[in-house]
C-alpha cells in the first residue's frame, strides 16, 4: 500500500511538471516592443521619423566623419593628424583594408535609409491625420534623399534600397542621382514651408525638414548633375519664398547661440543639455546617449582640441587678398580660422577659450605660426578647451547663402553674367566687401567662374563645400588647375584620378555580389 | 569483511608464539583520511588483515619484513617494517585508471570498463598542481583533445575548448566553452567555486556521452564531483599555498636615445620638422627622462590560497563542508588583484530505501581589474600600452592633475598611455555573491527502480564599479570630466530533473533504463547606471552626482529550456556494451514551430580480453575497441528574444534643444533561427598491459557541428546594426587523434607514474552563410575551406631599395619610396607594371592556421620514501600567431619601439628587413603582413614540485593531532621553449575569429611557492 501511494503521488507529480513546464516556453521579451507591433499610431510615425535624424548625429554622421570626409581634401583643409582614419583623406590615401571612418559613415547613412524605408513603408498604412502624415512622409523622403545624397556624390555607384531589409544591386551614378532629385522633388511637395504656423504635435519643431530645405537640396542636386535651369528654378523658389535672409552677423551661423536663425534652411541639431550624458559614437542607441557633436575636439587646435583636421596657409592667404571697404581683414577670417591674427586685426591679442593664442603657444614657435579652426569651434565660450568631448553646435548643411551664390553660378553658366553679379554681391556685402557688383557683370564666363571659386572658398571654408566644388567644376581633371591646388596645398600631389570618390567599404563588396569596388582601390 | 575482522583475530592468536611482534600502523590517503577496509598482507606469507574505521591495524610480523598493503580505488603499497616500535605508516594514492573506478556520466555512473562513449578521466592530483583560481585552466596539458588557453590576469577569463570549434559565438557568450556540471548541476562560469573542493573531473568529448546533456552538450561536458562526507569521525583538514609570482621575460624595447633617433627618421622621412621632446635644438628637448616602462609597472605579485575541510558523519548522513580563500594580486604596479572566499558544504546519506543529499555553496569575490578609462582608449590595453610608452615620459609628474606624467600635444606629439597612473587613478572592479543551493532525493521504487529528483537554485549577484576622476595625463588622456558607473544584476537559473532508472541483471545480461525530464529556467536581469560631468564627485555616489547627469538602463529576461531524456545501457557478459540515447529538447529562444530539436546517439564497445574464442598474450590485461555516433543540440549562443526583431526606442533626437523621442527597428533578425546540431563520431582502443600497469588509449574522431548560428555579414546597404544576423548557416568539421598513455611502477621504496596526453586537431569550415561570405577578424578570414580564424593578410618580399623598384612594382601609394615593403601582389589583375595597378585588398592571402595543430601534456611523478616529486610538461604547436604587439612595436610611428626597429633602413644600411620608419605610414609598413606572423608553437614546463610528508613519528605530528603533513616548494611555468616573439605564446583571445591575435594578453606568470597540506 505505501508502495502504491508512494508510485501514485509520484506519476501524478511528475505529469503535473512536464504539463506545466512545456507552457513555460513561451516567453515574452519585457524590455521592448515587438517589431510587427509598431506602426500603429501618429506618436509612432512621428517617432519613427525622429530616429532617421538621430542617425546624422552619430561617429559616421556629423558627430565627426561626415565633416571629416568633407572638407579635409579641399585646399582650405590639411590633416596633420596620427590617425591615419583622417589624416589619409586628405592625401587621397585610404585603403580598403582598414574602412575606420570612412566605412562607418557608409553604414551609418544607410542605416538612416532603413529608417526612412520603414517610415516610407509602414506608415501611409497608419490611420491619422493626413496633414501630419504628409510632414512624416515628406520629411522621411527628404532625409532618404539627403542620405543618397552624401553616398552619391561620396561614393558615387552605390545601391539603392527602398524598402526595409533589402538587398539592392549597386546602381550608376546617374540612378543614384535620380533617386536623389526624385526624394527631394518629392518632399518638397509634402512638406511645410514652416512648423510654426501649421499647428500640431510638430509645431514649433525648429530643424524639421522644410519645403525650402527639400528645394535647396533639390537645387543642388541638379546644379552638381550641370542640370542649371532646373537647379535656378529650385533656388530662385526659395528666395522667392522670403522665408529666408542673410544674418548680419556672419559668425552667427557657426555658434551655440543664434542657431536656426534666418539664413539657416537646414541645419542638424546638437545639444549639450536635451540629451544623455554618453557620448553617442554607434552602435544599438541607448537612452543614455547624449547629442554631441565631436567635431569641436577633432578640428580643434593643439592642446584645446586633437588638431586632426586644421586649415591651410592658402585659406589664410586667400582671406587676405580682399580687405573689407573700412580696410580691415575679412570677418569670415576671423569667424573661420584662429591664427596669431594681431598682423590683421592688431589688437593686443587673439582671445580663445579661457586664454589667448599667443599665450597658449608662446613657447612653441612652430604653432604659434600655424592656423587652426575656428567655425564651429567653442573658442569664444566659458570653455577652457575641447576635451570634454561634447560641443553643442548644430552643423549648418545649408545655408541662404549658399542658395545665392549656387543661383548665381547657374545663372552663370546660363549666361546671365549681370544676373549672377547681383547675388555674389550680396553676399559680400553681408560682411562688408566692397561693391563689385558692376565688375562682376561685366565678367566673361570664365572669369566669374572663378570669381564664384573664390567667392565660395571664403564664404564656405571648413563647411565641406570647397572639395565639392574642386570637383562639379572639373579642376581635377585640367592640368593647369590641378597644378595650381598642388601648389596650395601639397595634400594633392599623391592625388590620382579615381581617388575623387571614397572607397566602397569592403565589407560591402564582400557581403553584397553585385557591387564592384571603385577603380584605383 | 565482517567476517574477515573475526577471523584474523583468530589466525593472529593462532600464530602467536612464533618470532614475531604485533606491528601496529595506520592507512592513510594523500589528504590524511584514514582508509577504511584496506587490505594488510605480509609479503611472501599469508597473513592479512584489514584497517579499522580510523585507519590503523596490527599485524603480528617480524621487523624487516615487507607489508603490501591494497585498497579499492588505491595504488597498491609496499612498506617495509621498521625497528622494533616504529608504527607503520602507509600513505595511499589513488588509482588514476583502475577498471574498476566508477565514472561520473550524465544522469548516473558507469565502471570505466563498461564505458562505451569517450570519456576522459582526469587526474585532480595532477592539475591540482597548478596554482590557479579556474577549474578550466587546471586543465591545460591534462587530457587529451581539451586546448585551454589563458592569461597571467588576476581572476582573468580562461578559454577551454573540448575537440575544437563547436560553435561561432555570435553573441559572444562564450558558446564554445564545454558545459559544466557540478554535482548533477549544470553551472555556468565555474571559476566562481574553489578547486580545492574538487575530488574527480571527467571530460565528456563525443555525442555518444554528452547527448544526454542535449541541450547544452555540444562543445563537450565537463563533470565535476565535488569532496563528500565520509563516514566516521569528524576529520580536518588543511592546505595552503602562498607564492611568488612575475613575468618571466622582458620584452627589448627602446630607451630614450633609440627612441628618439627612431622618431626623428620617421618625421624626417615624412618631411616634418622633429618634435621638439626630440630636437637637440630645441628648448624643449628632453635629455634627463630615460623611463623603462616595464621596471615602472611592473612588480612581484603574490598568489595564496587556503582551504580548511572539515568532513565526517554517519551512514544516514555524512558531511563535508569547506572553507576556501584565494587571492592573486597582479604583477601589474596597480591596487588590482583577485579575491574569493568561498564556503562549500554538502551533506548527503541512505535511510532504507531513500537516498538524499543537499549541498550548498556561496562564494564572494572581487576582481580589481585594469586600465580602462570609458572615453580614452588604453590602445591594446595595459600590457601594449606598458611597451609602447614613451621613455622620454617621466611617471610622476606633480604639476599635471592626478600626479601622473604624461605626453605633451605640441611637445611630445606621441599619444602615449601612462598604465601606471590609469591603474592607480581609475577605479574599476566586478564583485560578485554567487549562492548555490542544491538537493536530491532518490527513492528506490521497485527493486533496482529508482526515482531521482534532483532541484538547484544558483543565483549570482554581481556589481561592476567603475570610477575614473578627472585627471591629466597629457596629450589624449585628459579627463575633464569624471566618469561613475555601475551595473547591478542578479542572474538566477533554477534546475529542476526528474529520472527514473531501472537495472536489470540476469544471468549474462545486464541492462540499464534511464528515463527523465528535465526544466531550467534562467533569469537574466541588470540594472546599469552611470554619470558624468564636470563637476567633483568626491563622494561617489549616485545622490551627490549632478543629478541630471545620472542615467540608468536595465534589462530583464527569462529563458526556459525543457529536455526528455532517455538511455539505454546493455552489457553482455562484459564482453559486449551497448549504449543508445534519446532527448528532445525544448527551448524558449525559438519561434514555437522550431522549438524542439531531437537528438539521438549510439556507441558501442568490445571486451576483446573477455572473448574465450581470442587468446590474448598473458601480456595483455585489456583489449577494447569501442565506437560511437550521436548528436547534441545546441542553443546557448543565441541570445534571449532573438528571434524577434524589436523597436528601439532610443534613436531620439531635439529640435532646437528639445528632446524628440525617436523609434524604429535598428537590427535586423531571422525569425526562423533553430537548435544547432553537432553530431560525432568517434573509434577507439583501450589497451591495458602488465595487469594495467601500462595503459594506453587512442580515439580518432569526427565532429561536425552543423545548423551554426553566425552572424552573418549583411552588406551595410541593408542598413541594419549591427551589419549582421544571427542565423543557422554555419557548418565546420574536427577531426583528431587523441592518445592516453598511463605507466605506473613501484620499485621497493620509489614508485613513480607517467600520464601523457597527445593530441591533434584539424578544423576546417564547411560552410558559412547563404553565399558563404567569410568572416573577417583581426588579421583574420574564416572562410569555407579553410581553418576558423585563419590569418589573412600581405605577403612581403622585401624592402623597395630603389626609385625604380618603386615604378617596376605594381603601384602601392603615391608616396611610396626606397625602404618601404614590398606587398605581393596577389591579385593577377594586378600584376602588371601600371601606374594604376595596385596591390590592394585583393592582394591578401593566407598567412597561416592558428588552431594549433597537435597539443600535448606529460606528467611524471615520482615518491621516494617520504618525499615526492613530480615535473609536467605541456605544450601545442602547428599554430601561428599575428604578433599585434610586435606590430605595434615596429610601426616607425611616434610610439615606443622593439629594440629590432632600430636596424631601420637608410640608404646606406640596405641590408635590412625592417623598413624606413616614416610618420603617417603612406606605404601601409604596418598592416596585416607576414611581417608580424611568428610561430606559435611552443613547449613550457609548467610545474615543477618537490614534496616531503613527514612521518607520523614526527613531534609536530604527534604533538598537534595531525593525521599528516605534507610540506612542498613548486615552480609553475618555470620554462617556456618557443620561437615567439611576445610575452608568451600561450595568450588569451577570443579563441575563434581572432584565435591568433595577440594584441597584449597578460603573459601567464611565473610563479615559486611553497604549500602545506595538513590532515587532523
Amino acid at each position: 500500500m505505501k508502495q502504491f501511494n508512494l508510485k501514485y503521488i509520484l506519476s501524478v507529480g511528475v505529469s503535473l511538471i512536464l504539463f506545466s513546464c512545456e507552457k513555460q516556453l513561451n516567453q515574452t521579451n519585457p524590455n521592448a516592443q515587438t517589431s510587427a507591433t509598431f506602426w500603429k499610431t501618429s506618436t509612432d510615425a512621428l517617432a519613427g521619423v525622429n530616429a532617421c535624424y538621430q542617425m546624422f548625429l552619430e561617429d559616421g554622421g556629423y558627430m565627426r566623419f561626415s565633416p571629416v570626409l568633407e572638407n579635409v581634401e579641399g585646399d582650405d583643409v590639411r590633416s596633420q593628424s596620427p590617425w591615419t582614419a583622417i589624416s589619409n583623406v586628405g592625401k587621397f590615401q585610404l585603403g580598403t583594408a582598414d574602412l575606420s571612418g570612412y566605412g562607418w559613415t557608409f553604414d551609418e547613412y544607410y542605416q538612416g535609409i532603413s529608417r526612412c524605408n520603414q517610415v516610407l513603408t509602414y506608415v501611409p498604412g497608419i490611420e491619422m491625420d493626413a496633414d501630419l502624415k504628409n510632414r512624416v512622409l515628406g520629411q522621411a523622403y527628404f532625409l532618404r534623399g539627403l542620405f543618397y545624397f552624401h553616398l552619391v556624390n561620396m561614393w558615387g555607384s552605390v545601391p539603392l534600397p527602398t524598402q526595409v531589409a533589402e538587398v539592392a544591386p549597386q546602381s550608376s551614378p546617374a540612378q543614384g542621382w535620380a533617386r536623389v532629385i526624385s526624394d527631394l522633388s518629392t518632399a518638397a511637395g509634402l512638406l511645410p514651408a514652416q512648423y510654426s504656423t501649421d499647428g500640431g504635435v510638430d509645431s514649433k519643431d525648429l530643424g524639421r525638414a522644410t519645403k525650402g530645405a527639400a528645394m535647396s537640396f533639390l537645387g543642388k542636386a541638379y546644379l552638381f548633375n550641370k542640370k542649371y535651369d532646373s537647379a535656378a528654378a529650385e533656388f530662385k523658389s526659395v528666395i522667392a519664398s522670403n522665408v529666408y535672409s542673410l544674418v548680419p552677423n556672419y559668425e552667427d551661423n557657426f555658434t551655440d547661440v543664434n542657431e536656426n536663425n534666418s539664413e539657416s534652411i537646414f541645419e542638424l541639431q546638437f545639444s549639450v543639455t536635451a540629451g544623455g550624458t554618453d557620448l553617442q559614437w554607434q552602435g544599438i542607441p541607448s537612452p543614455t546617449w547624449g547629442f554631441y557633436s565631436a567635431r569641436a575636439i577633432t578640428f580643434g587646435g593643439p592642446n584645446f582640441g586633437w588638431r586632426d583636421v586644421q586649415p591651410t596657409q592658402t585659406l589664410l592667404d586667400e582671406y587676405r587678398q580682399e580687405k573689407t571697404v573700412d580696410g580691415k581683414i575679412d570677418p569670415r577670417c576671423l569667424a573661420t580660422v584662429l591664427y596669431n591674427d594681431t598682423v590683421d586685426t592688431h589688437a593686443a591679442n587673439t582671445p580663445m577659450y579661457q586664454t589667448t593664442f599667443q599665450a597658449a603657444y608662446s613657447s612653441s614657435p612652430a604653432y604659434m605660426s600655424d592656423v587652426y579652426c575656428k567655425k564651429y569651434e567653442n573658442w569664444y565660450g566659458n570653455k577652457p578647451n575641447e576635451y570634454d568631448w561634447k560641443s553643442g553646435i548644430n552643423e549648418r548643411l545649408m545655408r541662404y547663402a549658399d542658395v545665392l551664390l549656387m543661383y548665381a553660378e547657374c545663372e552663370n553658366e546660363l549666361g546671365n553674367q549681370a544676373f549672377a553679379a547681383q547675388y555674389i554681391q550680396m553676399v559680400r556685402s553681408r560682411v562688408n566687401l566692397p561693391d563689385r557688383q558692376a565688375e562682376f557683370a561685366g565678367y566673361t564666363q570664365a572669369q566669374l567662374r572663378d570669381q564664384l571659386g573664390h567667392e565660395r572658398m571664403l564664404e564656405f571654408a571648413l563647411e565641406g563645400h570647397r572639395w565639392d566644388d574642386i570637383r562639379r567644376w572639373g579642376w581635377l581633371s585640367d592640368a593647369t588647375k590641378l597644378a595650381w591646388l598642388k601648389s596650395r596645398d601639397p595634400e594633392f600631389n599623391s592625388y590620382i584620378p579615381g581617388k575623387e570618390l571614397l572607397p566602397i567599404p569592403q565589407t560591402e563588396i564582400d557581403n553584397n555580389p553585385s557591387v564592384k569596388q571603385n577603380a584605383t582601390y | 569483511m565482517k567476517k574477515w575482522k573475526l577471523l584474523f583475530p583468530l589466525l593472529l592468536i593462532f600464530c602467536a608464539g612464533m618470532a614475531q611482534e604485533t606491528i601496529k600502523g595506520s592507512v592513510r590517503d594523500k589528504d590524511g583520511n584514514p582508509v577504511v577496509a584496506a587490505t594488510i598482507t605480509l609479503k611472501g606469507g599469508n597473513i592479512s588483515t584489514t584497517s579499522a574505521e580510523d585507519g590503523s591495524f596490527t599485524i603480528r610480523a617480524r621487523p624487516g619484513q615487507t607489508l603490501i598493503i591494497s585498497s579499492v580505488g588505491f595504488e597498491e603499497y609496499d612498506v617495509k617494517i621498521g625497528a622494533k616500535g616504529t608504527p607503520v605508516a602507509a600513505l595511499l594514492t589513488t588509482c588514476s585508471n583502475a577498471l574498476d573506478d566508477v565514472v561520473v556520466v550524465g544522469y548516473g555512473t558507469v565502471k570505466k570498463k563498461d564505458l562505451t562513449g569517450s570519456v576522459s578521466v582526469v587526474n585532480v592530483a595532477d592539475a591540482e598542481k597548478n596554482p590557479t583560481h579556474d577549474v578550466a585552466k587546471m586543465l591545460q596539458g591534462q587530457v587529451a583533445g581539451v586546448s585551454v588557453q589563458g592569461s597571467g590576469e588576476p581572476g582573468g577569463y580562461v578559454s577551454i575548448k573540448i575537440r575544437g570549434v563547436s560553435s561561432f559565438d555570435p553573441n559572444g557568450n562564450n558558446a564554445n566553452s564545454p558545459l559544466f556540471v557540478v554535482d548533477g548541476v549544470i553551472i555556468d562560469a565555474p571559476f566562481d567555486f574553489s578547486v580545492d573542493d574538487i575530488e574527480s573531473i571527467q571530460v565528456l568529448k563525443d555525442a555518444s556521452a554528452t547527448a544526454i546533456y542535449g541541450t547544452r552538450g555540444a562543445p563537450g561536458v565537463i563533470i565535476i564531483t565535488t569532496k563528500k562526507g565520509r563516514v566516521g569521525a569528524p576529520r580536518v583538514t588543511w592546505n595552503t599555498y602562498v607564492g611568488l609570482q612575475n613575468v618571466p621575460k622582458k620584452i627589448p624595447v627602446l630607451d630614450r636615445v633609440g627612441y628618439q633617433k627612431s622618431v626623428n627618421a620617421a618625421d624626417v622621412n615624412a618631411g616634418l620638422t622633429l618634435a621638439p621632446a626630440n630636437d637637440p635644438s630645441s628648448p624643449n628637448y628632453v635629455s634627463n627622462v630615460n623611463t623603462d616602462w616595464q621596471h615602472e609597472a611592473l612588480k612581484t605579485g603574490l598568489i595564496q590560497d587556503h582551504n580548511l575541510g572539515l568532513s565526517g558523519g554517519s551512514e544516514a548522513l555524512t558531511y563535508n563542508l569547506s572553507l576556501a580563500y584565494f587571492n592573486q594580486e597582479g604583477y601589474q604596479v596597480g591596487p588590482q588583484a583577485y579575491n574569493r572566499y568561498s564556503i562549500n558544504s554538502s551533506l548527503q546519506g541512505k535511510k532504507g530505501r531513500v537516498s538524499y543529499g543537499a549541498r550548498m555553496a556561496y562564494t564572494y569575490s572581487k576582481k580589481g581589474n585594469y586600465a580602462a578609462t570609458y572615453n580614452h582608449a588604453v590602445f591594446g590595453g595595459t600590457v601594449t600600452s606598458m611597451l609602447t610608452a614613451i621613455p622620454i615620459l617621466p611617471v610622476y609628474d606633480s604639476a599635471r592633475l592626478g600626479g601622473y606624467g604624461g605626453s605633451d600635444q605640441t611637445i611630445d606629439r606621441a599619444i602615449s598611455a601612462n598604465v601606471v597612473g590609469i591603474n592607480k587613478l581609475v577605479t574599476d572592479w566586478s564583485e560578485r555573491n554567487r549562492i548555490l543551493l542544491n538537493g536530491w532525493l532518490e527513492v528506490e521504487i521497485l527493486k533496482n527502480l529508482k526515482y531521482k529528483a534532483n532541484a538547484s537554485f544558483d543565483r549570482t549577484d554581481y556589481k561592476n564599479y567603475h570610477y575614473e576622476p578627472k585627471f591629466d595625463m597629457g596629450y589624449y588622456y585628459l579627463n575633464t570630466n569624471y566618469y561613475y558607473h555601475q551595473d547591478f544584476g542578479a542572474p538566477n537559473t533554477q534546475l529542476m530533473e526528474n529520472t527514473l532508472s531501472y537495472s536489470l541483471k540476469h544471468d549474462r545480461h545486464q541492462l540499464d533504463l534511464l528515463a527523465g525530464y528535465t526544466f531550467q529556467k534562467s533569469n537574466v536581469n541588470w540594472i546599469s547606471a552611470s554619470s558624468s560631468s564636470t563637476a567633483d564627485l568626491t563622494y561617489q555616489t549616485f545622490s551627490n552626482a549632478t543629478a541630471s547627469s545620472n542615467t540608468i538602463t536595465e534589462y530583464r529576461g527569462i529563458n526556459t529550456l525543457t529536455g526528455r531524456l532517455a538511455r539505454l545501457n546493455y552489457n553482455f557478459d562484459d564482453r559486449y556494451l551497448v549504449t543508445a540515447n534519446f532527448r528532445r529538447d525544448g527551448s524558449s529562444k525559438f519561434a514555437p514551430s522550431y522549438r524542439y530539436g531531437n537528438f539521438i546517439g549510439f556507441a558501442g564497445a568490445w571486451n576483446i580480453h573477455n572473448e574465450k574464442f581470442i587468446h590474448l598474450p598473458a601480456a595483455i590485461s585489456t583489449l577494447k575497441v569501442r565506437g560511437g555516433w550521436g548528436s547534441v543540440g545546441n542553443e546557448y549562443p543565441l541570445g534571449q528574444y532573438q528571434s524577434q526583431s524589436y523597436i528601439n526606442t532610443a534613436a531620439n533626437y531635439n529640435f532646437a534643444n528639445t528632446f524628440a523621442s525617436g523609434s524604429t527597428t535598428v537590427s535586423l533578425s531571422d525569425p526562423n533561427v533553430h537548435w544547432e546540431s553537432t553530431t560525432t563520431t568517434n573509434v577507439a582502443l583501450d589497451l591495458g598491459l602488465f595487469n594495467e600497469r601500462l595503459t594506453f588509449t587512442a580515439e580518432y574522431y569526427v565532429k561536425n557541428p552543423k545548423d551554426l548560428l553566425v552572424n552573418e555579414p549583411l552588406p551595410y546597404s541593408v542598413g541594419s546594426n549591427p551589419a549582421s544576423i544571427i542565423t543557422n548557416v554555419g557548418a565546420v568539421r574536427n577531426t583528431g587523434a587523441e592518445f592516453t598513455l598511463g605507466y605506473k611502477k613501484t620499485d621497493g621504496a620509489f614508485t613513480y607514474n607517467i600520464n601523457a596526453n597527445f593530441s591533434t586537431l584539424t578544423n576546417k569550415v564547411l560552410k558559412l552563410g547563404v553565399a558563404n561570405q567569410p568572416i573577417y577578424g583581426a588579421g583574420s578570414k574564416t572562410q569555407v575551406g579553410h581553418s576558423a580564424g585563419e590569418l589573412y593578410g600581405y605577403q612581403t618580399e622585401g624592402l623597395f631599395q630603389t626609385a625604380a623598384d618603386v615604378t617596376n612594382h605594381a603601384y602601392q601609394s603615391a608616396l611610396t619610396a626606397p625602404g618601404d615593403v614590398i606587398f605581393k601582389t596577389q591579385d593577377p589583375k594586378n600584376e602588371h607594371n601600371n601606374a594604376y595597378q595596385l596591390t590592394d585588398a585583393n592582394d591578401r592571402t593566407f598567412l597561416g592556421v592558428t588552431i594549433p595543430k597537435y597539443y600535448y601534456g606529460v606528467n611524471f611523478s615520482a615518491n621516494y620514501k617520504r618525499f615526492d616529486f613530480s615535473v609536467f610538461l605541456q605544450g601545442s604547436g602547428g599554430n601561428k600567431v599575428f604578433n599585434a604587439v610586435y606590430a605595434a612595436l615596429m610601426s616607425g610611428q611616434d610610439g615606443n619601439q622593439h629594440k629590432d626597429e632600430l636596424n631601420f633602413w637608410t640608404s646606406s644600411n640596405t641590408n635590412t628587413k625592417i623598413p624606413r620608419p616614416i610618420m603617417g605610414d603612406p606605404n601601409g609598413n604596418a598592416r596585416f603582413s607576414d611581417r608580424f606572423v611568428q610561430d606559435g608553437s611552443y613547449m613550457k614546463l609548467q610545474n615543477l614540485q618537490i614534496g616531503y610528508s613527514l612521518p607520523a613519528s614526527a613531534g609536530i605530528i604527534s604533538k598537534h593531532y595531525m593525521s599528516r603533513l605534507r610540506i612542498y616548494v613548486s615552480g609553475e611555468n618555470l620554462l617556456t621553449f618557443s620561437k615567439y616573439k611576445g610575452y608568451d605564446p600561450d595568450f588569451i583571445s577570443d579563441g575563434l575569429i581572432n584565435r591568433g591575435y595577440d594584441y597584449g594578453s597578460f603573459p601567464n606568470a611565473r610563479t615559486f611557492m611553497f604549500g602545506i597540506q595538513a590532515g587532523f
